[in-house]
């Protein structure tokens, strides 16, 4: 593929499988650190990364209804991450674009649909594709501090994540993981619909907020960046100093008081 | 039916400015969830409790005429009649029709959402009646004159404070005295609602489940306020939708198990009655004349289509207390008698869609309304479909239709894509300005992106994206 | 033909056109089996009616149930006269010894009144009281009341829903009672606040006499 760049497997061992990373729009914009965070994970455990040229799991157009648009953005994801052994997303909810809502956007029976379905099965958010699938136990990384960890709707409810961030959080050396009430509530993010009705949005964010703030902790801890960006907004504009970070930033060591998130 | 859920900005905006209703929802956030939760936790079963729950609401809706007819033939042999009403007018002239017949003036009513639906009340009041709601909630807005904000809940949105300036203003002030706290509002809606019972000619309630086994009409409340609807006067009435059929006792049991459980954190709501016809020879008490009304007001037309499995709701409004919307703005927000997750389907498709367009959009689809409700409902994949529609009746030359196929465009030519994005992370990193500990940050942004500014900051990108980034490391 | 027999016909011709073309509807599978692990008898009945601010004792004997009667009125300070329904097999001689009760065989008629009744059956896995309308109690007195004391046969009380509708299938093949009645605790609102506030229009007390021989 001429525009795919590969890394080599830097473990020395026999590579374990071609990893192709779906980075995500987000995180393409907004922080690439999470991107670099999870290549690194993903080659310390074993796999070759790749990096296919990519936009947007189509997402925004799946959930305001545009299902045509849905499913042309999904045919061009699907040719170019088909290739690969392993498809993994530092996102839940795009992971779970991908793994649940790809397949249905086809009619049943057609070979869009098989090769979507083909797709789907080899599609993980990463966290869970580091547990589940590579088993890893635990991370080479430390943390003093804090953390209190909130699970994104979709890859909690879509995809099951939420014991495997856990359990690779807790094998950071220092850190201490602290939960909050109701971890699963919805952080008011929802794509549009903050932009849409940004009141309510605002009005639920708060009340994750709260919950966050309760907690005491030094980081707030997600596996979506669409969560994060809101939260760690509303935490900003309100003057907290709780820090907002990816579950592969803290996984790979790049979060701790001498590492800025922000480069 | 009958809503204001084009108001939906307007109505939610209002509803985040009210201090005390804000409270409540937070109540119902802390609380449903927790409760909810613990129920479950005894039983270990409660999984394949609900995929049997929905399985039996399944089965009966492919079979519901057959059911509808059973159960009918049962209630007639028991001495009852069945009345069939395909709108809510139809059904609101049947009932009237039968309280003439009955020479009845006051009517007694346990809460009932069809009723609500199909706004009996105002429709008997209308013909002369004077109808007063049993259960306390209903009684309040009753009172009040409000619609429900809740399904189960209806006066969730009232404080104590309020029920009491609610029943000085409409009961005999010298008689009550001033209430100051609930146990005494309760001795005083006691007393108020005794008589009120015991002169009623009608009494109306709704039903949770028909069972076509044996033509029961089971009701479930926690105050016991059917039962004395049922029972005391001379006529009782089960207005009821058609999709509440299910085939057998074995079935209500699988019901009731998570029925009260997702609704209340309860093993069983405190009263269930099975009512199957009117006062036998030898009785001592009971309604001389007992009559179902099966309304069907749109149901009929939700079969066979992609929004059947909503009519296998069940209204336990566990969607409503673990919706992260409902929560933030409460149930009148919605325009709607029927709120929260399973209202942003119900009303659609009741109310048409042109009327309830705001209800499907306003979800973060979190999906934590499929992830409770005990029949399984698929409630975000249906709002989504409710989108779809949306989106498709809106013209071609809208913002939004405009704004996502430039999306699907843009994703479709990875050069466009990577420049659009490209110039997004930079023009944003221009707009940034430095905040704590070497982050920058975005405080306002034009245009469409004042929706993101007016209620929070946006980090700032690093101006550079991944894919960038990542082919020039490791090129 | 009336609207209604009309309506009748469009409603089922409606449900029948959407279930057109459909897949056959797989059979029902057979009744619901609580896993054993969940199965309990009189202690859970007893403990889950508790939860629900019901209170309950034994006796040995129905002729112990009037004694009873007098202890529970005595200890919660009610008035002595109290509606004994006809669903309770017992002389009034023994009624009698136990003075100085009051008997009256109803209508409940005063709110504060105190109602004894038998009952068809209990559920444990709810705590839920069974009650059949019959032609010896109103119906409506067991809402009415303040207080209800209900007296139940250990014997009748069932693990499941699934065991009482097995019973009710053998007791009536065909004409179900008019009306069945569960009760679990005393009727309570949640209209005026957390925590939910007892008597709401039926008894704020429910006691349970579980009648072990």
């Amino acid at each position: 593929m001429s525009d795919t760049t590969t890394a080599t497997n830097d473990s020395g061992a026999r590579p374990r499988g071609r990893v192709a990373l779906f980075v995500t729009c987000l995180v393409d914009l907004y922080r690439p650190e999470i991107g670099f965070a999870a290549v690194q994970l993903l080659e310390r455990a074993g796999f070759v990364v790749e990096v296919p040229r990519q936009g947007c799991c189509g997402q925004p157009n799946f959930n305001s209804g545009d299902r045509a648009g849905a499913g042309k953005i999904a045919s061009r994801v699907i040719d170019r991450f088909a290739p690969f052994d392993y498809v993994v997303a530092p996102s839940g909810s795009c992971a779970a674009m991908l793994r649940v809502h790809y397949p249905g956007l086809f009619s049943a029976g057609s070979e869009a649909r098989r090769a979507a379905a083909r797709l789907a099965e080899k599609t993980f958010e990463l966290t869970s594709f580091l547990y589940d699938i590579a088993g890893l136990r635990e991370v080479a990384a430390e943390l003093d501090g804090v953390v209190t960890y909130h699970d994104g709707c979709s890859g909690l409810r879509e995809l099951g994540v939420a014991r495997q961030p856990r359990e690779l959080l807790k094998s950071i050396s220092g850190i201490e993981l602290r939960e909050m009430n109701q971890p699963d509530a919805c952080c008011g993010f929802g794509g549009l619909f903050c932009m849409k009705y940004p009141e309510i949005s605002e009005r639920i964010t708060g009340s994750k907020v709260r919950d966050i703030l309760a907690t005491d902790a030094d980081y707030l801890v997600a596996g979506d960046l669409g969560c994060l960006l809101q939260m760690a907004g509303t935490l900003e504009r309100n003057g907290h100093a709780v820090k907002a970070v990816h579950v592969a930033e803290v996984l790979a060591g790049m979060i701790g008081p001498d590492r800025s998130a922000d480069h | 039916m009958e809503t204001t859920s084009r108001q939906f900005r307007q109505l939610s905006r209002h509803a985040l400015e009210q201090a005390t209703l804000q409270h409540s929802l937070d109540g119902v956030r802390e609380i449903m969830p927790r409760i909810r939760a613990a129920a479950l936790a005894e039983r270990g079963d409660f999984d394949a409790l609900c995929d049997r729950a929905r399985d039996i609401r399944e089965r009966t809706l492919r079979q519901l005429d057959s059911y509808l007819e059973a159960f009918e033939r049962r209630v007639q042999a028991a001495g009852g009649t069945v009345h069939w009403a395909a709108t809510g007018e139809e059904a609101c002239r049947i009932v009237a029709q039968i309280c003439r017949d009955a020479g009845a003036e006051r009517l007694i009513k346990s809460k009932s959402m069809v009723t609500e639906e199909i706004e009996l009340n105002a429709a008997l009041e209308r013909d002369g009646f004077t109808v007063t709601e049993t259960d306390l909630g209903e009684y309040i807005i009753q009172l009040r004159g409000e619609k429900p904000s809740h399904i189960l809940a209806p006066s969730l949105h009232v404080t104590l404070d309020e029920v009491a300036e609610t029943f000085h203003q409409h009961h005999d002030i010298e008689r009550s005295g001033p209430l100051t706290n609930a146990t005494e509002m309760l001795a005083e809606a006691r007393s108020i609602m005794r008589d009120k019972f015991l002169q009623a000619d009608v009494g109306i309630t709704g039903a949770n489940f028909l069972v076509a086994e044996t033509g029961a009409a089971v009701i479930v409340t926690n105050e016991g306020n059917a039962d004395l609807t049922a029972s005391l006067p001379d006529t009782h009435i089960v207005v009821t939708g058609i999709e509440k059929a299910v085939p057998t006792l074995d079935d209500v049991g699988v019901l009731l198990r998570v029925l009260a459980r997702s609704a209340i954190g309860e093993r069983l709501s405190n009263y269930t009655t099975f009512v199957h016809g009117p006062r036998r020879d030898g009785e001592a008490s009971g309604p001389a004349n007992y009559h179902v009304v099966l309304v069907d007001n749109g149901r009929s037309e939700m079969l066979g289509t992609e929004f059947q499995d909503m009519l296998r709701c069940i209204r336990c409004s566990a969607c409503l207390n673990h919706c992260p919307v409902y929560t933030a703005i409460g149930g009148h927000a919605y325009g709607s008698v029927y709120s929260g997750p399973m209202g942003a389907v119900l009303t659609p498709a009741f109310a048409g869609l042109p009327a309830a367009a705001h209800l499907p959009n306003a979800s973060t689809f979190c999906g934590r309304c499929e992830a409770v409700c005990p029949v399984r409902i698929p409630l975000p994949s249906l709002l989504r479909r409710w989108r779809q529609r949306e989106l498709n009746a809106r013209p071609v030359m809208d913002g939004q239709r405009f704004g996502l196929g430039l999306w699907r465009w843009l994703n479709h030519w990875p050069p466009a894509y990577s420049l659009a994005i490209r110039c997004a992370a930079r023009v944003l990193r221009r707009l940034s300005v430095p905040g704590r500990g070497g982050q920058r940050w975005i405080r306002r942004l034009p245009l469409l992106g004042a929706a993101w500014t007016d209620c929070r900051d946006l980090p700032a990108p690093p101006g550079r994206t991944f894919q960038d980034e990542w082919r020039r490391r490791r090129s | 033909m009336s609207s209604s027999a009309a309506a009748r016909d469009s409603i089922l011709q409606a449900i029948r056109r959407a279930r057109a073309g459909a897949d056959a509807v797989p059979d029902a599978p057979p009744a619901y089996r609580t896993p054993a692990a969940l199965l309990g008898g009189i202690e859970q009945f007893c403990a889950y009616a508790g939860e629900e601010a019901a209170t309950s004792e034994h006796v040995g004997r129905m002729e112990d149930v009037p004694p009873a009667v007098l202890r529970y009125v005595t200890g919660q300070g009610l008035a002595m006269r109290v509606v004994v329904a006809a669903d309770l097999d017992l002389d009034a001689a023994v009624w009698a010894a136990a003075q100085p009760l009051q008997i009256t065989g109803g209508p409940v008629e005063r709110d504060g009144d105190t109602l004894v009744t038998g009952c068809y059956a209990g559920v444990a896995e709810a705590g839920a009281l069974i009650m059949l309308s019959s032609s010896g109690v109103p119906n409506e007195a067991k809402f009415l009341a303040a207080t209800h004391i209900a007296a139940v046969r250990a014997v009748d009380i069932l693990p499941t829903f699934e065991a009482l509708w097995t019973r009710l299938r053998g007791d009536f093949t065909d004409r179900w009672p008019r009306t069945m009645n569960w009760i679990v605790g005393p009727s309570r609102t949640a209209d005026l606040g957390v925590p939910s506030k007892l008597g709401a229009h039926g008894p704020a007390r429910v006691h349970i006499i579980i009648i072990d021989a």
